[in-house]
């Protein structure tokens, strides 16, 4: 089963639910932690995985060569404006191109040819039976969506077996990075916490999830008992499938850069949490093959 | 000389718009005859989500323009204005057209030789 961990607002808890719920289930099943947030990766700090592998995303731009005529067919075929055809030369703009093609498709003279920028890199490594996977986007760079893609085809063939774990950390937000990092995922758990920037992003998280037919469930971090998430929930018929309590030894925890569940009281939590999401997904499964 | 003024407003009496990629409109005219001679026409690069300094610089070396009179131009738009040869000079928003046309006319506009910041139009 593939899990995609989101919240809308950051700094909900994300990478803190997706981590200790991967390190919860990697004795008992083949379990992958893939953190997609390519801007500002951060599972790595708390698992420090051993990289087995790094590769290089590339994007590919345009380069002009000397069958250019200058007629400007690229220039305005590219959405992007990364080309211009001025004072009798072509002028490329590598940090503007999405590296899509069209400019070499609409060219007649065959003037286009491709070179290829780095863009960032997929890390992949492993902590005691844990598979570990980054994408890291470079610095300075914005598109992050190429870098999202290469990182989904480095990830698994979608495990159809319970037994096997996928747990997607996405970025925050509800950008395209998000979409392409949640999609074909058994069950999104929108993390989100009680406060109104909270509700309000997450409001926004229901939606795309519901734009885009996906099943999902809350889990409620820094809960301080109060009732704005539940009662959210309650209104709108969401599952709210778990609450990590408003905790300052959680935050002295993760201050160090340690994880959860090596205290044996938030091992249990996240054992529970991550038995409840087992049972949620097989339940929804059977729904469906009822339905 | 063409002249070219990135503007909010359809009149000689507007302001100038001290955006040049996200400027609503250009003007259009002959320095020695601007009453006579000008036209308004959209900026094309306005609905773009990126690079639109560039687009917008393409356009003013399409138009055959001669001078060009913004607010500032970010690095991308001046690679572009440099590469066609177009002398760029900065005025400011409370200067209406018809007065900035006057003001380089006697020389009183600076040429502009640096960059501004990348994204100051998107506001």
């Amino acid at each position: 089963m593939r899990l995609a961990v989101l919240s809308g607002k950051g700094g909900t808890g994300k990478t803190t639910v997706a981590v200790n719920l991967a390190l919860s289930w990697t004795p008992h099943r083949q379990t992958t932690y893939v953190d997609y947030d390519v801007e500002e990766p951060n599972g790595f700090i708390f698992l420090h995985p051993q990289i087995k592998t790094t590769s290089t995303v590339f994007l590919p731009y345009p380069k002009i060569n000397g069958a250019c005529t200058l007629c400007g067919k690229c220039s305005a075929a590219c959405q992007y404006h990364a080309l211009a055809v001025v004072g009798g030369q072509v002028l490329v703009f590598p940090e503007l191109c999405h590296g899509c093609g069209t400019c070499g498709i609409v060219c007649p003279e065959g003037a286009v040819e491709e070179v290829q920028r780095p863009l960032g890199q997929i890390d992949e490594g492993e902590r005691e039976g844990l598979q570990c996977l980054q994408g890291v986007l470079k610095e300075g760079e914005s598109l992050a969506g190429p870098v999202i893609r290469e990182l989904r085809r480095h990830e698994k063939e979608q495990p159809s077996l319970v037994e096997e774990v996928i747990v997607a950390d996405c970025p925050p937000g509800s950008s395209c990075s998000v979409i392409h990092s949640a999609e074909r995922s058994d069950l999104a758990l929108l993390v989100t916490e009680p406060t109104l920037f909270g509700l309000h992003d997450l409001k926004i998280a229901v939606r795309l999830m519901r734009e885009m037919g996906l099943e999902f469930a809350v889990i409620l971090n820094k809960d301080d008992g109060g009732p704005l998430i539940r009662e959210y929930c309650t209104l709108e018929d969401i599952t709210l499938i778990g609450s990590i309590p408003f905790d300052l030894e959680i935050a002295k925890i993760y201050s160090r850069g340690l994880n959860l569940i090596h205290e044996p009281k938030w091992a249990d939590l996240f054992k529970s949490l991550s038995e409840r999401i087992v049972t949620e997904v097989n339940q929804r499964r059977a729904g469906v093959d009822r339905a | 000389m063409r002249i070219a003024i990135s503007t909010g407003g359809r009149d000689l009496e507007q302001f100038v718009d001290d955006r040049f990629g996200r400027c609503p409109f250009f003007l259009f005219c002959d320095s020695e005859n601007p009453q006579g001679t000008a036209e308004y026409k959209d900026n094309p690069a306005l609905s773009g989500t990126g690079g639109a300094g560039i687009a917008a610089a393409e356009f003013m070396a399409n138009e055959k323009v001669e001078v060009l009179i913004t607010g500032s131009l970010g690095p991308n738009a001046l690679r572009v204005v440099e590469a066609g040869k177009i002398p760029a000079y900065t005025a400011s928003e409370s200067m209406t057209l018809i007065e900035a046309i006057t003001a380089w006319k006697e020389g009183h506009l600076a040429k502009i030789s640096e960059a501004g910041a990348a994204h100051a139009g998107e506001r």
